[in-house]
């Protein structure tokens, strides 16, 4: 009788291990993203013993080495906005669309090539895009547009609308084929044809989905560096138009971080800059997490 | 001389169909039906008459859905469906090559097992086929949504709030809400496959007097798994098995004294 009680013992202490192993593993990230917090806050706060909130959200200028400094991320934030507005103005249509036609109407064939092709698009690193952008489809929109330089939040606006393209169209693509089949035999049965009912009833059913699927792609927009750096200009002015060259807050991080002196205001101001960058992120995640549940609601 | 006969022929062929209409609706004629390679519905021959309500009965898998999309041609829009036959509505086939699909869905409505309303409001819901079949005016589309709720015994309960969602109904009501969706458009046919499956025994009832309610205006066929169902609402009863058509009669006469022993043996119980 001994013998199988002290192997059912052995087993659950083993299990017990096993699962707090995992638990160790998941909390790692868990600590990561609060150490990144930590930091963040850490690290930015004091910038604001230096300069009032409302000089650094609201200041024209940044001049971060001049003496005396400016810390005004307005342009930043604007860069920032500017180009993640073009971008959506780009990759909402075409993801939203080519989400439509691989759920709704292309060929299985046809749609078993679109699919993957645009998800391969998703896994092209950024410094890629930011390469092709800028031997590409910088020449490109400054020739088009009769342009002094190529490297402008129009350029930036492309690339990362592109970039967001596989984000928007897989997460709305999911949105549309799980609209519940007797919605369109409904739609159907009342004399509509398929057109009408992708339209009216199928695409409107999965507006939840599809605008979780457009929050993430901004935020996507919003959050991509490398491409941005190399194509979008890298003028830290305000932008009155997509032709001239921009500074995301992005870019303005990614560049000036390995030339300040630690500690010193300038690094306290980049933080600063994370901490809204985090913070923007945050929210976008939050809100699609938000439509999702609503969603989800909805359709029972 | 040509023409003269060509003329002849189609007025006999007139007359004959106006004879028909006058109390068959629908005339069902050989009808195969293929999933693919598996046949569902096999050589079945049935009319349907006109301001009456038909019920179609027989176990699980028999064929009954099958058969009754087909009346509003639903199963062309399954794939690898193929149909054989004919079913003439008012004497013209609606398998016809030059029939306009929509023509026909909108004289045959259709409400489906589980109901089924659009995530939309419930004035939305019910204006959807209105608007798909361009009626455009705002105060037609009033006046026929008020109709309709009216008619699907819907109307006092929600007439104060046509505004919000669909899906806050009960299921009863969302059932009563797709029936008036189906009679917004004025079907001529309204089709049931087993509207009450998934409700509780007074919402039931509440359908089931509807549908007496309905046949004055509508030619009514119903697909029921419930005997007593069939029994209390039907004037006409067709049982179906494996894809064929057993028997079909006045309702009291399937269930008092049916003429083929397995149709007795399925309504008193013994299978299915
Ligand atoms: N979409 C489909 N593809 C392939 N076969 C199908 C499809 N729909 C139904 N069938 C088959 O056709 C036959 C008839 O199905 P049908 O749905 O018409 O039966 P039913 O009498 O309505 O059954 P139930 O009472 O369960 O609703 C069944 O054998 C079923 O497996
Ligand atoms: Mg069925």
């Amino acid at each position: 009788m001994g013998k199988p009680i002290r192997c059912f013992m052995k087993r659950t202490r083993k299990e017990n291990l096993i699962r707090r192993l995992f638990c160790l593993f998941s909390l790692f990230s868990i600590v990561f993203l609060l150490g990144i917090v930590i930091v963040l806050f850490k690290e930015g706060l004091p910038i604001f013993k230096v300069i009032s909130f409302g000089k650094f959200f609201f200041g024209k200028f940044w001049y971060p080495v001049y003496e005396p400094p400016d810390f005004g991320i307005l342009p930043l934030l604007l860069g920032s906005l500017w180009v993640t507005a073009g971008a959506l103005i780009i990759a909402v249509p075409l993801g939203v669309a080519s989400a439509v036609y691989i759920s709704e109407v292309a060929h299985p064939k046809i749609k078993g090539f679109i699919k993957p092709a645009i998800e391969l698009l998703a896994g092209v690193p950024s410094v890629v895009y930011g390469f092709f952008g800028m031997v590409v489809v910088a020449p490109l929109v400054q020739e088009f547009f009769g342009l002094p330089v190529g490297l402008n939040a129009l350029t930036a606006a492309i690339l990362l609308g592109v970039m967001a393209i596989p984000t928007i169209t897989s997460i709305s693509e999911d949105a549309i084929s799980s609209v519940p089949k007797s919605f369109k035999e409904a739609s159907y049965a009342l004399g509509a044809n398929r057109w009408e009912t992708t339209v009216k009833v199928t695409v409107p059913s999965a507006a939840g989905g599809i605008s979780t699927a457009i929050i993430l792609g901004m935020g996507r927009a919003i959050g991509e560096t490398m491409t941005v750096l190399m194509v979008a200009g890298g003028a830290a002015v305000i932008p009155r138009s997509f032709f001239q060259p921009v500074r995301t807050m992005t870019a303005t991080i990614a560049a000036e971080m390995g030339e300040t002196v630690v500690g010193s205001e300038h690094f306290h101001a980049l933080f600063a800059i994370a901490l809204v960058l985090f913070a923007l992120t945050l929210s976008l995640n939050i809100g699609a997490d938000v439509l999702t549940q609503k969603f989800r609601k909805r359709l029972r | 001389m040509v023409i003269e006969i060509q003329n002849s022929k189609f007025k006999i062929k007139n007359e004959k169909e106006e004879k028909i209409e006058k109390d068959i609706r629908i005339s069902i004629r050989d009808l195969n039906i293929w999933y693919a390679n598996t046949r569902a519905v096999k050589d079945v021959s049935l009319d349907i008459e006109k301001n009456k309500v038909t019920a179609i009965i027989g176990p699980s898998g028999c064929g009954k859905s099958t058969l009754i999309r087909a009346v509003n041609r639903m199963n062309d829009i399954i794939p690898g469906v193929k149909v054989k036959g004919e079913i003439l509505l008012d004497g013209e086939n609606i398998y016809d090559e030059d029939v306009d699909v929509v023509t026909i869905r909108r004289m045959v409505g259709m409400v489906f097992q589980r109901s089924n309303p659009f995530p939309k409001s419930i004035f939305e819901n019910v204006a959807y086929g209105l608007k798909i079949n361009g009626f455009l005016r705002k105060k037609e589309i009033a006046e026929r949504i008020e109709q309709s709720l009216k008619d699907a015994a819907l109307w006092d309960e929600v007439k104060d709030r046509l505004g919000d969602s669909a899906l806050d109904l009960s299921g009863g009501q969302q059932q009563r809400l797709c029936i008036a969706r189906a009679l917004a458009v004025e079907p001529e046919v309204v089709l049931f496959d087993e509207p009450c499956s998934a409700l509780d025994p007074v919402a039931t009832a509440r359908i089931e007097e509807l549908i007496q309610e309905l046949k004055e205006k509508y030619t009514i066929v119903i697909v029921t798994h419930n005997m007593q169902q069939a029994a209390r609402i039907s004037d006409f009863c067709a049982f179906l098995m494996l894809g064929e058509l057993i028997e079909f009669d006045k309702t009291d006469k399937i269930f008092t004294t049916p003429s083929k022993k397995v149709t007795e043996d399925y309504i008193t119980g013994r299978f299915g």
